[in-house]
């Protein structure tokens, strides 16, 4: 009989096999983000074999882009219902099919649909998945992990770049296509790194949900509900995270995830036309090809510096509490140094520029699943996480041609810095509101009704006991016994 | 002070930049008939590339720096050996005035400064170049290859040759005629496109622009792969994926085994307990 019982975890291991989970994700950040990166490099290649010009071949990078940002969500909701190492397996798969097809490609169409579509499917079920794993294996070491593991993006580029090009012109691009999708298969090792884990937390939620669903039937819920839950009921010994679709999604109707929410569309807005327009606007102020291109790997050197750093140091008990605060502070630096972007008319100038930008922007992208587990809980986190992604999509896709629409009737870069630097701050100004908003509601509330409320909270949906404990720290463990008392007693 | 240069980026046909870049850059297309170089000694750049496309004056000055120390040199300006009289249009400025009407008059003219130390400059004057691509193009058997040829003006004709090993033949003679394929997107660019390829079609290949003043060369070089090529790093790579995939799936069943047994080994204990305690 013991060896049915799965052992649980008290609490996130905070290593052990959590390390291998961060080399796992660390993989993933390279095989998605990295590759997307390089795809880039063969639009020279397209351009000249299919005779098309550079606008058309661009859109490959937005399709994958937005594929990857939009199918998020349906990555989270396979690795929830199926399993993370499935979710993450299937998606390796899909995407190495889709750039070994695209090796063979006849049309500039074709590529849209395989290297396109298929690819960005295939990452986008590989990339939130793992960063929800790695929040489970972690508490008291998540900002570090998740910073090794997002360093991934800069670190892959770096190292892809070159061996990509030195593919292209071994192989051309056809059987350079095909080993980056030999490469790409890599995903599925990654996938099999992906043990699952089981956290007390979450199997003591359940029940009491459990319980939920036999009242709620009795009080004539709708038939949809009921035919949802009676099938999870069944499934419920066999796995402890297995919610109901429409529960699941609960955290989007949280006030704390919707101001999240916004806020991130409005960073997304901000921060993506200016890895675009970066470099035209160093050659029209008058800098070299080389220079420029030198501004563009400061960028993602300090970026990567910004990721393993911060992450460290937002670990440290001291920003611990604080971790909401350093990553508004991220966001609201980078908003800053784009508003004195237009200044900035000479290479020593933007050098810098290129520091700090990079710099915070590593920062904030460690800080993005650690201020999501904050917000929703760790069992929520991957469809957060999934939501959280599918938000960057549309601004990613209406930014840069928006600000490019700017730069051509204005005829300056100004307009659209400026844009971008008050979109991030707004973004920032945004969470500073709604953390002092918070905490005015708690102190004016009367101590007993803010406990009950609170306990309310816990009976519905057992990831807030999660996340409140997360805040209390020290008096989590009382927090839990105390809990239970009270569960029983019902 | 720094003395203005004028820069002719766009005749001495820099990097070819994107499309997109192209736009922000200020308008670097200057027209044809006013052109004046100048190299600034003993500062330099000592070198200078200027294209002609078509017949036209240009104005080439050295300049001494005021801040140097070489005071009234003898100055001569050649080409090759023949000596050009010059004027002055300004202190320490020297400029003579060519008429490019013909191949002749295009080449190298050089200024020389004869005083404490002798300095010299030179203009190169020269086609458009175009770019072709100096590294190989890379296809397969049975695939299409492409060649582009590019440059910044419009010459009158675009022509192709392959080089068969001994001559130059001319594309257009070669047979099967639909082979080969010329197209011309604009007409400071051509193409050529070789369908159905066989390891025969390697070797070198040229693009020809011919100008008014002459023509201007590319050189490509192609080879034909086999599939097979890229087959194999591609078997190696998906080699090692299914081998890392086995040997984590192995150890994985092997410590769950382990756990088992060590919970069995637990129960047990904790069943003897009862019993010693009786």
């Amino acid at each position: 009989m013991a060896s049915s019982r799965r052992t649980r975890h008290a609490g996130p291991p905070d290593g052990g096999w959590g390390w291998m989970i961060v080399a796992g994700c660390f993989l993933v950040t390279i095989c998605t983000r990295a590759v997307t990166r390089c795809i880039s490099i063969f639009f020279v290649e397209f351009q000249a074999y299919f005779g098309q010009d550079y606008a058309r071949t661009a859109w490959i990078h937005s399709i994958v882009d937005c594929a990857t940002m939009l199918c998020a969500p349906l990555g989270s909701l396979i690795s929830n219902h199926v399993s993370c190492q499935v979710g993450i397996m299937l998606g390796g798969l899909l995407a190495s099919t889709g750039l070994i097809l695209s090796s063979f490609a006849t049309s500039l169409e074709h590529l849209y649909l395989s290297l396109g579509v298929l690819t960005g499917l295939g990452f986008a079920l590989c990339y939130s998945p793992a960063i929800a794993m790695v929040g489970k294996y972690f508490n008291k070491r998540k900002a570090l992990a998740y910073g090794i593991a997002m360093s991934g993006s800069g670190i892959g580029t770096f190292i892809l770049a070159p061996v990509v090009q030195l593919l292209i012109e071994q192989f051309s691009w056809r059987g350079a296509l095909l080993i980056l999708g030999g490469f790409v298969l890599n995903l599925c090792v990654c996938g099999a790194l992906m043990r699952p884990i089981s956290l007390k937390e979450d199997c003591k939620a359940a029940p009491e949900l459990l319980e939920q669903n036999y009242v709620s039937e009795t009080e004539k819920q709708d038939l949809k509900r009921m035919s949802i839950s009676s099938p999870l009921i069944k499934l419920w010994p066999r796995e402890c995270l297995c919610y109901c679709s429409w529960k699941e999604y609960d955290f989007l109707l949280m006030p704390g995830f919707m101001v999240l929410a916004v806020s991130i569309l409005f960073m997304a807005y901000g921060c993506s036309p200016l890895f675009v327009y970066l470099v035209p606007y160093a050659l029209s102020v008058g800098v070299s090809h080389h220079q420029a291109a030198f501004l563009m790997s400061i960028l993602g050197v300090v970026d990567i510096i910004g990721n393993i750093t911060f992450g460290w140091l937002t670990d440290r008990r001291c920003l611990k509490k604080h971790r909401y605060f350093c990553y508004l502070f991220a966001v609201g630096m980078d908003g800053l140094s784009c508003l004195f972007l237009p200044v900035l008319q000479s290479f020593p100038l933007l050098v810098p520029f290129s520091f700090t930008f990079g710099y915070f922007d590593g920062a904030y992208v460690t800080l993005i699943p650690v201020v999501t587990a904050d917000a929703v809980g760790t069992p929520l986190l991957s469809s957060a996480l999934g939501v959280v992604y599918f938000l960057h999509a549309i601004p990613y896709l209406v930014s840069p041609p928006v600000a490019g629409w700017l730069v051509d009737t204005t005829g300056s870069y100004t307009a659209s810095f400026l844009l971008c630097g008050f979109s991030m701050i707004f973004s920032s100004a945004l969470l500073c509101f709604a953390r002092l908003a918070k905490k005015i509601k708690r102190t004016h509330l009367p101590s007993l009704t803010g406990n009950t409320a609170l306990k309310q909270h816990i009976w519905t949906n057992g990831a807030i006991a999660y996340s409140v404990t997360a805040e209390l720290d020290q008096r989590d463990v009382e927090f839990l016994a105390v809990d239970t008392n009270s569960f029983s007693k019902r | 002070r720094l003395l203005l240069l004028l820069l002719c980026t766009s005749l001495s046909g820099g990097n070819p930049a994107d499309a997109a870049t192209q736009e922000f850059k200020p308008g670097n297309k200057l027209s044809v008939d006013l052109s004046e170089h100048v190299i600034v000694l003993p500062a330099g750049p000592f070198e200078k590339n200027i294209s002609v496309a078509s017949p036209t004056e240009v104005d080439l000055t050295c300049k001494l720096d005021e801040n140097s120390n070489l005071k009234n040199p003898q100055v001569t300006w050649k080409k090759g050996s023949e000596t050009i009289s010059h004027t002055s249009k300004a202190p320490n400025s020297w400029t003579i005035k060519v008429t490019i009407s013909e191949s002749s008059h295009l080449g190298s003219y050089t200024c020389f400064l004869k005083a404490e130390k002798e300095l010299s400059a030179t203009f190169h004057l020269h086609v458009p170049p175009i770019d072709g691509r100096e590294k190989p193009v890379i296809a397969y058997i049975g695939d299409t290859g492409v060649m582009v040829c590019k440059t910044e003006h419009h010459p009158r004709a675009w022509k192709w040759f392959m080089n068969n090993g001994t001559e130059l033949v001319s594309i257009d003679k070669i047979l099967p005629k639909d082979k080969y394929e010329i197209l011309s997107r604009s007409a400071s660019e051509s193409r050529l496109e070789i369908h159905r390829l066989t390891v025969a079609d390697s070797g070198e290949y040229w693009c020809e622009a011919d100008f008014v003043l002459g023509p201007g060369k590319a050189r490509f070089e192609v080879r034909v792969l086999s599939v097979a090529e890229p087959l194999k790093p591609f078997i190696a790579v998906v080699a090692e994926v299914a081998i890392l995939v086995t040997l984590i799936g192995l150890y994985e069943v092997y410590s769950k085994k382990r756990k088992a047994k060590e919970g069995e080994k637990e129960f047990d204990q904790i069943e003897q307990l009862p019993n010693s305690h009786i």
